[in-house]
């Protein structure tokens, strides 16, 4: 995995280097230059000379490559936040390759561009390459199976009152109000926009507002099986950390400013559910990475996970 | 909020699921209008039947202390608080005093009648 990740990140920078290498190849053949650029109504709207198309695909290729790289560098010692970066590098690899790859194509002996309806299946054709190239990065950074911690939690780690044979479970909600306020701020952006400009108008702001609102509210439950937080009302998205993995649990006080925000992040060797700044239950793993969910009452979530994992490990 | 069961005690599995939630109304960690975990995950992560569940959650919602509803799930009750529960534990404890010594509903309601006046003409007492 090491390998394929550390090439992962050079994946744009290939892609957007073998269009240009194309382009200058057969410069001769684009009397009408390249389509640097499709408008909405699906006519080419921009034309570059070949020069400069190949120099764009590749300093657009190298900045990715190099954006990937150092977010690579910053989460190397978190396997969940490397296979991330990895498919946020292949998917925007096929992209790229994709989208200038077919602007090439619609270029060769064209001898006019601007004002030419382009391919109707430029915009299927890179929403594919996307999810392919996507689908391929998280393929190959699949880790080894995760490390598992083969001693029970330190004894100085919290524990319940937990007697032999009885069975307990964890659980409580949390609530994202920035979230939650974005989502309403959102949807009656929509409706004004619907109202007020048409129908479709208000559309995208509909769409984000209705996929934020499930993640406004989360629940967190500690059981047999591990530390889990998926949206209140929704069974996925749903993030899960087994309890093998687990080699200590802890509260902690977390700032949704230093790890960058609100939402799932990847951080260093931390991975965050974060939802508010605050009280957070801290997951020592035992691949040397962190899991952080913010929660109240996240003392007593760890020392149900310390006795869960004490348990599962002795019996 | 944390519920702990225990299948070798003789208490039935439901009944065990609803006095673990009560505990939790006592003690603030759910107050009203929290939603109480689905029953079918909380069977899952408790590895019981989720019928065992929905008897728990029925046997609060008797009480007044959830609301049960169709494709909302099991929400704790604006009334359900510390206070209110209390009241009911008692209330519980007196009816199954009343039984024990084969009581009326009258005799029962007469006693409590009794014991508000008692207390009314002296509160110290």
């Amino acid at each position: 995995m090491q390998r394929s990740v550390r090439v992962v990140p050079w994946s744009p920078l290939l892609a957007t280097g073998s269009v240009a290498l194309a382009a200058l190849a057969w410069r001769d053949r684009f009397p009408a230059g390249v389509a640097s650029h499709v408008g909405p109504d699906g006519v080419v709207d921009a034309v570059a000379s070949v020069g400069a198309f190949a120099a764009a695909a590749l300093a657009v290729g190298a900045g990715l490559t190099l954006l990937w790289g150092l977010l690579a560098r910053d989460v190397r010692r978190n396997p969940a936040g490397l296979r991330l970066v990895a498919t946020a590098a292949t998917g925007s690899a096929a992209l790229l390759a994709a989208g200038a790859g077919a602007l090439l194509a619609t270029s060769l002996d064209r001898g006019t561009l601007l004002g030419e309806p382009a391919p109707r299946w430029l915009l299927p054709l890179v929403l594919v390459a996307l999810g392919g190239g996507s689908l391929l990065g998280w393929a190959l950074a699949r880790g080894p199976a995760p490390a598992e911690a083969r001693q029970s939690p330190p004894p100085d780690a919290p524990r319940v009152e937990l007697p032999e044979g009885t069975r307990a479970v964890w659980t409580r909600v949390v609530v994202a109000p920035p979230v939650l306020a974005g989502a309403v701020v959102l949807a009656g952006l929509g409706v004004a926009l619907a109202v007020v400009a048409g129908p479709t108008a208000g559309v995208p702001a509909l769409v984000v507002a209705a996929a934020l609102a499930p993640t406004a509210s989360v629940r967190v439950t500690v059981d047999h099986t591990g530390v889990s937080a998926r949206p209140t009302l929704l069974p996925r998205p749903r993030v899960h950390v087994p309890l093998t993995r687990v080699v200590r649990a802890g509260r902690s006080d977390v700032r949704a400013r230093k790890l960058g925000g609100w939402g799932l992040r990847v951080r260093g060797e931390r991975t965050a559910v974060l939802l508010r700044s605050g009280e957070a239950l801290d997951l020592e793993l035992a691949d040397g990475s962190r899991f952080l969910v913010t929660v109240d009452d996240a003392a007593t979530a760890a020392a149900l996970v310390n006795t869960l994992a004490e348990r599962s490990r002795v019996c | 909020m944390l519920i702990g069961i225990d299948p070798a005690s003789p208490v039935p599995l439901g009944d065990q699921v609803a006095a673990a939630v009560r505990r939790n109304i006592a003690a603030g960690a759910v107050g009203p209008g929290d939603r109480l975990p689905a029953a079918r995950d909380l069977a899952a992560s408790l590895d019981v039947n989720v019928h065992t569940v929905l008897r728990g959650y029925q046997q609060l919602r008797d009480e007044g202390l959830i609301e049960l509803r169709r494709g909302r799930g099991a929400v704790v009750s604006a009334t359900a608080t510390a206070d209110e529960l209390e009241l009911t534990e008692a209330a519980g404890r007196l009816v199954a005093a009343a039984r024990r010594l084969g009581l009326a509903e009258a005799d029962v309601l007469d006693a409590v009648r009794r014991a508000l006046r008692r207390s009314a003409t002296a509160p110290r007492g």
